[in-house]
């Protein structure tokens, strides 16, 4: 029983970014729907991105072959010499209708040089919304590799065709970005809003990775490493939370210039003894005044799967640990979730 | 056998794309070790497993969890016979996994990537019977094998995780 409880949270937690998501139903409906259609059409909704390997050496030998009699052919022509015009000597194919007086003759070679490219490949197309992305969003949460993608062609307005590129992050946290792209060109068409690929709309606190970390780490967030803290609020959170930088108070520091701070407080109300300190540092894009500030939650017993109460906040500056301000809080949930004067 | 309407069928998909939608498409994972080809294999299987829905819906089907469980093996193992995944290297895919371990946790990571480095006779059965909680009777079924040779596998694969696994990481499996 050990062991498939151990083997069971061992996959689920080494593999939680995958899930079967909205995209996986939709495909699975869509591919049953058409299953049920009159026509009995039997595509699946989402292209094998993977061809058969005897099919795709077919392909390749049906490329393949016309293209190198192509290139034969071309290099053939390529060597005859070409009279663009009286009196003139002679011209490459490739120059010739950069010439212009070129004579008729040039005209045939012109059209042997390759077709402009049509269609935007998948990795062309992702590429310009990499580029997109980079341009448009916060990099500084996020990277590119942490959402899953995927493209559909759609079709705009005037009826030219376009691809659509939906960026997922992969912590199930609902951030998303889409850019509609030219189809032909690659050029960006439009893109969502750019706040939303970075900044999740709420916690999903039913999202079972969420729950997870809450189960692993404990029911309060404050309480675990600063590291967590912050790696959390990362995926969750839009980053209001971060580590210390160097020349910043650490957290160590912060517990004992706090544990001091609430010193007195916790004289007044007669709590002697061992206090316990458990510090959340706040980056600059949580508060209004653009300052990092630790709150740190201080209690005269521990934290454990209940609030001990009271809860003695002290908020102080990060860069320099002026302590701005020591509060007495007595309702539990204010203690759990500090107000800080914050923007979002 | 008393006809559904479509409504009811696709509500019944959903609830189990819903239910069992993450562990089959992870079991998919770590037996096809390309997450490309879980994701195929996992819609697969509710496609597949939307055919027999009505089945489902009538109560013939008594215990879906298992139904459900070997209708993704079998097309995990379908995936492994085609001729494209038979000439890819899929040896380094589950390091490119988007994993996601809790710090401190490594300890996971090792035991799905032992997992997913048994020969796949051993891996399906640890995937059935550890992972996915089916009895060895439920997992020799869904094999098509009997059950004493399905407890042979899973002695098979203990042993061999306890090669790959380091005394600490197998301490918490064996």
């Amino acid at each position: 029983m050990k062991s498939n409880t151990r083997c069971r949270e061992a996959i689920d937690e080494s593999l939680s970014a995958v899930r079967f998501n909205a995209r996986d139903m939709r495909s699975v409906l869509s591919a049953v729907r058409e299953q049920e259609a009159p026509q009995q059409v039997t595509v699946r909704a989402r292209g094998h991105r993977r061809l058969d390997f005897v099919f795709s050496m077919a392909l390749v030998a049906m490329v393949a072959i016309p293209v190198c009699l192509f290139a034969l052919n071309a290099q053939k022509v390529k060597t005859t010499p070409v009279t663009v015009a009286p009196g003139t000597v002679t011209a490459a194919p490739s120059q010739a209708p950069s010439v212009p007086t070129a004579a008729p003759t040039a005209a045939p070679l012109a059209t042997m040089q390759p077709e402009p490219a049509g269609m935007l490949s998948e990795a062309e197309a992702i590429a310009a919304a990499r580029a997109c992305f980079e341009a448009e969003c916060d990099t500084s949460v996020f990277s590119f590799d942490e959402y899953t993608v995927s493209l559909s062609e759609t079709t705009e307005e005037d009826g030219s065709p376009s691809l659509c590129v939906l960026m997922e992050s992969i912590y199930d946290n609902g951030c998303a970005f889409t850019v509609v792209l030219d189809a032909q060109s690659s050029d960006v068409l439009r893109f969502s809003t750019p706040r939303l690929a970075t900044v999740p709309a709420y916690l999903n606190g039913e999202s079972a990775e969420v729950q997870a970390w809450y189960d692993k780490l404990g029911p309060y967030a404050f309480t675990w490493s600063q590291e967590n803290q912050a790696e959390f609020s990362r995926r969750y959170e839009g980053a209001a939370l971060r580590t210390a930088r160097s020349g910043e108070l650490s957290a160590a520091d912060a517990q004992s210039a706090a544990l001091s701070a609430a010193g007195d407080t916790f004289a007044q109300l007669g709590e002697t003894g061992t206090h316990y300190a458990y510090p959340t540092l706040y980056a600059e894009r949580a508060s209004a005044d653009g300052v990092a500030r630790y709150v740190v939650r201080c209690y005269a017993q521990p934290v454990t799967q209940t609030l001990p109460s009271p809860c003695v906040l002290v908020t102080l500056r990060a860069g320099d640990g002026t302590v701005e301000s020591v509060q007495l809080v007595e309702d539990e949930a204010q203690a759990a979730q500090p107000a800080l004067n914050a923007e979002e | 056998m008393p006809a559904y309407t479509e409504e009811a069928r696709e509500a019944e998909l959903v609830r189990l794309m819903e239910q069992y939608g993450d562990c089959v498409k992870r079991m998919c994972c770590v037996y096809l070790r390309d997450l490309s080809a879980a994701e195929d294999a996992a819609q697969e299987t509710f496609i597949k497993a939307y055919g027999h829905i009505d089945q489902l819906l009538g109560g013939e089907i008594r215990s879906e969890r298992p139904w459900l469980m070997r209708i993704a093996i079998n097309t995990c193992k379908d995936t492994l016979r085609s001729s494209w995944m038979r000439h890819i290297d899929r040896r380094k895919a589950i390091e490119e996994l988007p994993l996601c371990v809790y710090p401190g946790h490594e300890d996971s990571l090792a035991i799905t990537q032992a997992i997913a480095a048994l020969p796949v006779k051993l891996k399906e059965i640890v995937l059935l019977h550890y992972y996915q909680g089916l009895s060895l009777k439920a997992c020799a079924q869904a094999l098509h094998i009997s059950a004493a040779t399905a407890t042979r596998r899973l002695q098979q694969a203990q042993a061999k995780l306890r090669k790959l696994l380091s005394d600490e990481t197998l301490s918490d499996i064996s």
